[in-house]
């Protein structure tokens, strides 16, 4: 089975899901593969299925006004 | 309003990536948001974004969930940049989605190409053009507009800037030239 394959059944084998849309931001390697791409998009997903991930989006630090950043120069 | 005029006022920095994914939620394009530090090779892929809807859930309800992955081992300010680029894919037309085995396969086909290279998809050309729609969202207008003449003037550096506004150096020295403000001006 190439990875183009297993993305393919990753993205519409699943009877739970129904799938919408897939994007990617490639990374900076030359001569990447659509097989190569394939294969992260596979290891992407399947370990999503396997983390609960995080809904909140949790940061730890607190925003603050640019003028008192300049302020502090 | 869109989502780059609602944060183009803003001037505490950083902006917070929960601030973004509640003003996407508030709109009902999506059900859910999540993201995932992932394992990925950083030469083949940076990020990604999985949108579908969940049939498991009760009373047919058909939730639609986006899934963000973003590398582990990046810096902070790549996963924010990642994340908030990733999340922008639920405002992609219709036009500009993946919906089937043969646009997947247009899309990976695309994204491998230089774009003068050949004609690409609109879902490829979505990708490309989100990245700097983040970085509008991360860097906004009003902020810059206080920042840049303190960094002109000398008394500011990039790393400084990138350190309180959480953004990569290399997009904090694009987001403060002077072309800058004309292309977040047109992205609406």
């Amino acid at each position: 089975m190439t990875n183009q394959e297993r993305l393919m059944a990753a993205l519409f084998d699943d009877p739970l899901r129904e799938h919408v849309d897939i994007k990617f931001w490639l990374g900076g390697g030359i001569d990447v593969t659509s097989e190569d791409l394939c294969r992260e998009a596979v290891n992407m997903l399947e370990q999503m299925d396997k983390s609960a991930g995080d809904s909140i989006f949790s940061e730890e630090f607190v925003p603050r006004a640019v003028a008192s950043f300049i302020a502090g120069i | 309003m869109s989502i780059y005029e609602h944060f183009s006022c803003f001037t505490n920095l950083p902006i917070k990536l929960a601030d973004v994914k509640d003003f996407i939620l508030e709109r009902e394009v999506v059900s859910k948001m999540v993201r995932y530090p992932v394992d990925l090779d950083p030469l083949v892929l940076r990020g990604g974004y999985h949108l579908y809807h969940d049939l498991a859930a009760p009373y047919k309800a058909r939730p639609l969930i986006a899934r963000i992955g973003y590398p582990s081992s990046a810096s902070e300010a790549y996963k924010r940049l990642i994340t908030v680029k990733e999340m922008l894919h639920v405002f992609d037309p219709k036009e500009a989605t993946a919906p089937t085995k043969g646009d997947v396969e247009d899309l990976i086909c695309d994204l491998l190409v230089e774009e003068a290279e050949k004609e690409i998809g609109l879902a490829a050309k979505a990708d490309h053009s989100r990245l700097l729609n983040a970085l509008c969202i991360l860097f906004p207008r009003d902020a810059l507009d206080e920042i840049r003449p303190e960094y002109k003037a000398g008394r500011l550096t990039v790393e400084a800037i990138a350190a309180e506004a959480k953004v990569p150096r290399a997009y904090v020295s694009i987001a403060l030239t002077d072309e800058w403000r004309q292309i977040a001006d047109s992205i609406k």
